[in-house]
């Protein structure tokens, strides 16, 4: 890539490097990824510091987003304002964290904020349940659901308040084992290349 | 103390991008302080070797991650059904899942014994050993020669096929051939150690990995559900059918899970139970013992008739092969069905399934092998019988000189039949792969297929609903048809001394069994409504394998030490002793001095305290073991 885009100055990719885990090459990929969402929207011109955001229904049809369950909550966490809609920077950031470069302390954070459906720091039963819902897409039958968020928080519920604390999360998650590992999707994508560059691998990979 | 500041500051920047922040609040952080700082100060102290050391091993181990990153990649698309697999694994769990994993190992392993066997054996016979017809050994004999085409020849491995390089008996005896002198014999004998050599030792690294994940997570597994709901999505799903696929595993687990839970809190009354686990149990082992009984007396009959009668007619010739694949077929069904007696928790019926069905093929093996050697032993002696009749006939001929020319062809018109017991046994170790291969072909078609058939378009038909009571449609039974995978390895392991050419014909058998099978599980089989592993972590099938490959070393080991080989076939012809061939080799081809010290290495006076201090070893790993285990089980109580 060298010196010849002029999408960003100098000051800010490394400035973008040092906040990320991406190598400048990664970053413009990530830019042009961005930037072919929504080409009318996002000028090729950021040296300015735009502030333009990409709204949520064209982010949740990426193709490493469109299947996955949690897509509104991961945009709604990583967006500014937590509407889903998102700059250039909440993009990179919830790219970084995804990578399988980003440390499991830090992964773990961020899933606790995706799993809180309600945003208020605990991960309830209503959020629970919430989750487990949208992870079998409606086919578990309503007591099997009840008896799986029953049996989470007696499992991980560390201090008895009946909800799920930041702490007591990051104690269940880095102990998963590592053969809970999640292997790489089958068959290439359409943006093989770029995917292959950005491996969004969430927990252990 | 600036030297602090500057390394916190260092840490500070280099943490940045590990920080839960999001981007603009990092941003500021950087602009803030710490870059500047950094940059001023290396600038007064001139860091420019230090920061260029730094950046060189940032950027070698970005370069070693990329590079990493693009070797995974590349490695996994040589991995062969992993589609296949992964399909299956989500529609039906991780249980029937691993089997076909289990089968691909295997499926490596056989790989990598052809290559073996054909690179050291059988390449080199082809290429520079004596051509087919040459010697005796090498042609079929002439009373045979006209029948050599049959197709019951053919069936019974006989013919063209028996004088190939299928069998031991047709690789010559001649120590160096070609004309690089290649040491055939040597390596015949080697590659044949080696097969069980590299069997160990890829097993027993597979079981240490694998001990190695499960006792790191052993006591954790309070978190099943947590785990089984939080971890389970793979983020790095990026189409429709991956994501379909992915969430009905997941459903699938758990399931799992709560119905395990569920197992929990059944109740039990004791005294009934006692009594029909006790039922069972005896009718087991009469069954067993019944197996184990009917194969002795098929194979001993076969030896009467072969003795009796010149002409045996289809039935007789494979009567024995047919009928260890029927045991093998239906003994496991008729051990289900008593197991419903006993309601044990499903994984300890499963479990217990297992070791019933294990010692039923081991029976049945070890039964065959022994009517086999039985028949060997008988075969040699009358070998011997034989070449001492023979030597005291030439010992009278040889005084009158002028019939010499007489002596050689009355020698010739008298020479021993044709007795080649390792072929033998390589025939016997064959037909009987080739014929379970068939009786599973058969019952994958009759009881899965025809099954499923029947059951979905008769059921309309039918006076009482064939889907949901009897007969249903097939479920498929993960431990069964691992065991029928390892009783298939152990046969091969079995035959591989005798007939070089197993492997490559079990290669074969396992692709066939592996694209039928998946096709059978997703067409005719449906989930299993108890979903169980038999244990957690993979060592149980391994545990079974190894103890299936310990077993079958022992007759291959038995047969080389106890028999003398062949006068007329095979590389060892001539021989008092199959391994005579190593110290014949020191002997000949080492300098003197290294044949001494091998003598000595190989005394008593080595050997023993070698073993004794084995021993020592072994006894002192395993009180340090013992030990780890306990302070890592007082450390965690610690930590809760």
């Amino acid at each position: 890539m060298g010196n010849k885009q002029a999408v960003f100055s100098h000051e800010q990719l490394e400035a973008y490097q040092d906040c990320t885990l991406f190598t400048r090459k990664e970053i413009m990929r990530l830019f042009y990824r961005y930037q072919d969402l929504a080409p009318q929207l996002i000028p090729l011109d950021y040296t300015s510091y735009p502030d333009v955001k990409v709204p949520y229904e064209l982010i949740g049809s990426m193709p490493e987003l469109k299947d996955n369950p949690f897509r509104q909550r991961i945009a709604q966490v990583f967006s500014e304002d937590g509407d889903g809609h998102m700059t250039f920077d909440n993009f990179l950031d919830m790219f970084s964290v995804m990578s399988e470069m980003a440390p499991r302390d830090l992964k773990a954070y961020y899933a606790f904020k995706i799993y809180d459906f309600n945003n208020d720091d605990y991960i309830c039963t209503w959020d629970l349940e919430q989750m487990v819902t949208r992870l079998t897409r409606g086919e578990l039958s309503a007591e099997e659901v009840s008896l799986v968020c029953e049996k989470v928080l007696d499992e991980a519920d560390g201090d008895h308040d009946g909800r799920l604390s930041l702490e007591d999360f990051q104690n269940m998650i880095l102990r998963a084992p590592d053969f809970l590992r999640c292997r790489p999707s089958p068959g290439p994508l359409p943006y093989t290349e770029a995917v292959h560059e950005l491996c969004l691998s969430f927990f252990i990979h | 103390q600036i030297f602090q500041n500057i390394q916190f500051q260092k840490d500070l920047m280099a943490n940045i991008r590990c920080r839960p922040w999001p981007m603009g609040q990092k941003l500021r952080a950087l602009r803030r302080r710490a870059k500047e700082i950094v940059l001023k100060f290396e600038r007064e102290w001139g860091g420019g070797a230090g920061s260029n050391v730094f950046c060189n091993r940032t950027v070698r181990n970005k370069l070693w991650r990329k590079f990493a990153r693009l070797a995974c990649n590349f490695v996994v698309i040589f991995i062969p059904w992993e589609m296949r697999i992964k399909k299956i694994e989500s529609h039906f769990g991780s249980g029937v899942a691993s089997y076909f994993i289990f089968l691909r190992w295997l499926f490596g392993i056989n790989i990598v014994l052809t290559i073996m066997t054909g690179a050291f054996i059988v390449i080199p016979e082809l290429i520079a050993g004596q051509p087919f017809g040459s010697t005796a050994s090498k042609a079929i004999p002439k009373e045979h020669v006209a029948s050599a085409q049959d197709l019951d020849t053919v069936w019974s491995l006989g013919g063209y096929l028996q004088y190939s390089v299928l069998f031991y008996g047709y690789y010559g005896r001649e120590r160096r051939i070609g004309r690089a002198g290649y040491r055939l014999p040597l390596a015949y004998f080697l590659v044949g150690m080696a097969v069980f050599a590299y069997s160990f030792i890829i097993l027993l690294k597979k079981m240490a990995k694998n001990s190695r994940m499960s006792l790191a997570s052993a006591s954790n597994e309070n978190y099943t559900f947590c785990w089984r709901v939080f971890c389970a999505w793979d983020y790095l799903i990026g189409n429709p059918e991956a994501a379909e696929s992915k969430t009905a595993a997941i459903v699938n687990s758990i399931r799992e899970a709560i119905l395990e839970e569920q197992e929990k809190k059944k109740s039990k009354n004791l005294v009934v139970t006692i009594c029909l686990r006790i039922i069972a149990n005896i009718l087991v082992l009469l069954s067993l013992a019944g197996s184990i009984y009917l194969i002795y007396f098929v194979v001993d009959r076969s030896q009467k008739l072969e003795q009796s009668k010149k002409e045996l007619t289809l039935w007789e010739k494979n009567e024995v092969s047919v009928v260890v694949s029927l045991v093998t077929m239906l003994a496991p069904s008729a051990f289900d069905l008593i197991a419903s007696l006993e309601m044990y928790h499903p994984r300890t019926t499963l479990r217990f399934q297992l070791a019933r069905v294990l010692v039923l093929y081991l029976g049945n093996l070890y039964s065959l092998i022994i009517a086999l050697l039985d028949k060997v032993n008988s075969m040699s002696i009358v070998e011997e019988l034989q070449a001492m009749g023979l030597t005291q006939k030439i010992g009278i001929k040889e005084s009158s000189h002028g019939h010499r020319e007489a002596n050689r062809t009355t020698l010739h018109t008298q020479s021993p039949p044709d007795q080649c017991w390792e072929t033998y046994v390589g025939q016997e170790m064959l037909k009987l792969s080739i014929i379970d291969m068939l009786f599973t072909v058969a019952s994958i078609l009759l009881i899965d297929f025809f099954r499923g058939l029947f059951v979905r378009y008769l059921s309309d038909y039918w006076c009482w609903d064939l889907e949901s009571t009897f007969p249903e449609y097939g479920e498929f039974k993960i431990a069964e048809n691992v065991l029928h995978l390892v009783y298939n390895q152990g046969m091969i392991w079995m035959g591989a001394f005798f007939s070089p050419c197993l492997p490559a014909f079990n290669v074969l058998k396992l692709i066939g069994l592996m694209y039928l099978r998946s096709w059978a599980v997703l067409t005719c089989n449906v989930p299993h409504q108890q979903v169980f592993r038999a244990s957690r972590s993979n060592n149980f099938y391994l545990s079974m394998l190894l103890f299936m490959l310990f077993l079958c070393m022992l007759p291959t080991v038995f047969a080389i030490v106890r028999y003398k080989p062949s006068l007329n076939c095979g590389p060892f012809s001539g021989q008092e002793k199959i391994y005579d061939i190593v110290s014949e080799t020191i002997r000949n081809d080492f300098p003197a001095w290294f044949g001494t010290v091998v003598g000595y290495i190989s005394s008593p006076v080595v050997i023993l305290p070698a073993v004794l201090l084995l021993f020592m070893l072994i006894y002192y790993l395993q009180s340090i073991a013992r030990s780890l285990k306990l302070s890592n089980h007082q450390l965690r109580m610690q930590i809760q």
